[in-house]
């Protein structure tokens, strides 16, 4: 993992773990020139997720306040009856991620 | 305005609620038309020209970014993360890619194509897709 802070989300931090989301955007001319476009970050990429557009209709809207990070409620769509947190041994989520702040 | 919660809602007539509602709508419109100027603001950024050639490891054999275009000029490439040495890939970036399957058939006729891009090697990539069903 990066020690010291490195460039992330165009401001230098602390990164957050060994990996962090990205999304990028590139334009190819005739020519077969590529240029790049746009870039976002961290909550940048949420705007694809639509099921928070969805929960953000609903009364009890994203319901992640009492979580000891958000979406830590998320599991991989085949693994919401078993509960198994991905990863568990890894940076990106902490051990302790089921347990209430 | 107190904050209402789910545990102390305030129940009002159907009158008395068209008149709140209509009340919000004012302020989606106006978020609704912010969101479009953003965006408008977004295609007037300056672009760089991307000099370096990037390869990468795919089902069928190693691509590099113009290979990602698959034909379009506009590409847009996610970043998922799955370490090297991760068993899975990230939840979040896999919910992400859950809402991104149905849309790239529509992206593609926007002349756009989609990619995302990861650090692990491509035999735990492709395992990792089979399991969940990603088209992406």
């Amino acid at each position: 993992m990066a020690k010291g802070k490195v460039e992330y989300n165009f401001e230098l931090m602390q990164f957050p773990g060994a990996e962090a989301p990205g999304m990028s955007v590139f334009y190819k001319d005739k020519d077969g020139n590529i240029f790049h476009t746009y870039s976002a970050y961290a909550r940048g990429t949420e705007i694809t997720m639509n099921t928070y557009n969805y929960l953000d209709l609903v009364p009890k809207g994203r319901d992640e306040d009492g979580l000891r990070f958000t979406m830590s409620w998320l599991r991989h769509h085949d693994r919401y009856d078993t509960g198994h947190l991905a990863n568990a041994t890894i940076p990106y989520w902490p051990p302790d991620a089921l347990s209430p702040r | 305005m107190s904050t209402r919660t789910i545990d102390n809602p305030k129940i009002v007539s159907r009158d008395e609620w068209l008149v709140a509602r209509k009340k919000l709508l004012a302020r989606e419109k106006q978020f609704t038309r912010e969101r479009d100027a953003v965006a408008a603001e977004r295609r007037q950024l300056p672009w760089v020209k991307v000099e370096k050639i990037y390869v990468f490891d795919s089902a069928v054999g190693k691509k590099t970014l113009a290979d990602l275009f698959d034909g379009r000029s506009q590409l847009i490439v996610y970043h998922l993360m799955f370490g090297p040495e991760w068993k899975e890939a990230c939840p979040s970036c896999s919910f992400n890619m859950d809402h991104t399957d149905g849309a790239l058939v529509h992206l593609a006729q926007r002349d756009v194509s989609f990619a995302a891009v990861s650090r692990a090697p491509i035999s735990k990539i492709e395992a990792f897709k089979k399991r969940l069903g990603m088209e992406v």
